[in-house]
């Protein structure tokens, strides 16, 4: 360091400094104004589907049913009312019951119940259901049937549609309770995913499977125009739209072992955190207030804390990257993490701790320098 | 450090011990110690000057500068 000098020191500070502005500059124009984002927005008409579609059970669809429709289109109301009791199954298969299992920084094993599906099909099987669905369907039979528009019937429809959902989410819940579970499913579940808004996340037969919005481009006499229509894929991971939570199937081995690893390294973490985030620097302080501020035991310890910073803030910024790295085989991109810009900018106060740390650290090695010179001054 | 502080050759020619020049310097043992065994980062002037009274030497008679290879060879670094 005494060779860099300090007029070195100083411009590797200021390229330090230029770089950092450097960077958030050119992230925040290149959001607000890159030529491409810029193109789209302007020269392309969007088109999304439309919200009746019917797609996958109608998981895209709005969660009302649209009260002004006419007669003719009261045809989907059956769609409409599929997509609802599609959409309660899609909440409870994905929602489930966690039964057991152990969460700590964001990577957790999860214990499932396996029984929701059984559950949903024996629910819908029961007599009232079917009286219900079938009252539906005539309904919507007679008003086809009929030329002229009734509000009456329509009123009758949307009635018994709520009817049947109300029903089916009571039915849903109580099973869900009383239920008991005699076989289990185990995942390995990791937060901070997103889905595209476009996206859904939806249980079929046993099997996961995302829905995703693929665009088509149309250029006709010289204008384009994008539109979009529904596609499917089968998923190896399940997905819990409402926690951001990915769910990664495991053995009960590996289960039981994660189970238990967890909360150790958990424990072991906390413990080391605890001793370096706090016991250090109280060491520090009371060594400082005994009048021993400049010892090789307190410059150590401040060393220790920097590298510990250093390496948790790593850590936590590229853990969830690397993570998801080792898993890609099983994680399609339409899952999203988080933006690394963002990460970084999020615990970049502690790289900046470190530095001050380090800093003063320096300091302290210098103070005990001269110290020792004073003290062998004779 | 190349500079060898030949105070105990000095002590011996006025037959004079580490404890009585430390008395009549008016420093401790342990601070005469560390100068006599070359421990010392640095002298001051004020203490110089005492000792060379009492001696009845130069600065020069207790300093000496040493080059880097002799100086480690002197001491088996």
């Amino acid at each position: 360091m005494k060779r860099l000098g300090i007029q070195n020191m100083n411009l590797i500070a200021m390229a330090v400094t230029t770089l950092f502005a450097g960077y958030l500059v050119i992230t925040v124009l290149t959001f607000h104004f890159r030529p491409e984002i810029r193109n789209w927005r302007d020269s392309k008409s969007w088109s999304w589907p439309d919200h009746s579609d019917t797609a996958f059970g109608g998981i895209f669809m709005l969660d009302q049913i649209d009260p002004n429709q006419l007669n003719s289109q009261l045809a989907h109301a059956e769609d409409s009312i599929r997509q609802i009791r599609e959409e309660l199954k899609a909440k409870h298969n994905s929602k489930g019951a966690i039964m057991g299992g152990y969460e700590d920084f964001g990577f957790a094993v999860i214990l499932r119940n396996r029984n929701s599906q059984e559950l949903t099909r024996k629910i819908e099987n029961l007599p009232s259901q079917k009286r219900l669905h079938d009252s539906v369907s005539a309904l919507i039979k007679d008003l086809n049937a009929s030329d002229s528009f009734s509000s009456a019937a329509e009123t009758r429809l949307h009635e018994l549609a709520d009817r049947q959902s109300a029903m089916f989410k009571m039915l849903m819940d109580s099973a869900l309770k009383t239920e008991q579970q005699d076989v289990d499913l185990h995942f390995l579940a990791m937060g901070n995913y997103s889905l595209d808004p476009d996206s859904k996340f939806f249980i079929r037969n046993k099997t996961y499977n995302l829905a995703y919005l693929k665009w088509d481009t149309i250029v006709r006499n010289g204008d384009t125009s994008i539109s979009g229509h529904y596609l499917s894929k089968p998923l190896a991971v399940r997905y819990i739209p409402d926690r951001k939570k990915i769910l990664i199937p495991v053995s009960k081995s590996g289960y039981d072992f994660w189970r238990v690893a967890i909360p150790v390294l958990g424990l072991l973490l906390a413990m080391c955190m605890a001793y370096v985030y706090i016991g250090l620097p109280i060491h520090i302080l009371l060594s400082i207030s005994s009048g021993y501020a400049f010892t090789e035991k307190n410059i150590r310890a401040l060393h220790t804390i920097t590298l510990v910073l250093v390496i948790h803030a790593t850590l936590t910024i590229f853990l969830p990257y690397i993570i998801r790295a080792f898993y890609s085989r099983l994680i399609p991109r339409d899952f999203e993490l988080p933006s690394l810009g963002n990460r970084i900018m999020d615990h970049v106060y502690m790289l900046l701790i470190a530095v001050v740390l380090l800093a003063i650290a320096r300091a302290f090695k210098k103070g005990y320098r001269l110290q020792q010179e004073i003290e062998l001054t004779v | 450090m190349p500079i060898v502080v030949n105070l105990d050759i000095m002590l011996a020619r006025r037959k004079m011990s580490l404890t009585e020049l430390s008395e009549k310097v008016g420093i401790t043992i342990a601070n005469m110690s560390i100068l006599k065994s070359g421990k010392a980062k640095a002298i001051r002037f004020s203490t110089l000057e005492e000792i060379c009274r009492i001696l009845e030497c130069q600065p020069g008679d207790l300093l000496e500068y040493m080059d880097e290879p002799s100086y480690e060879k002197l001491f088996h670094k």
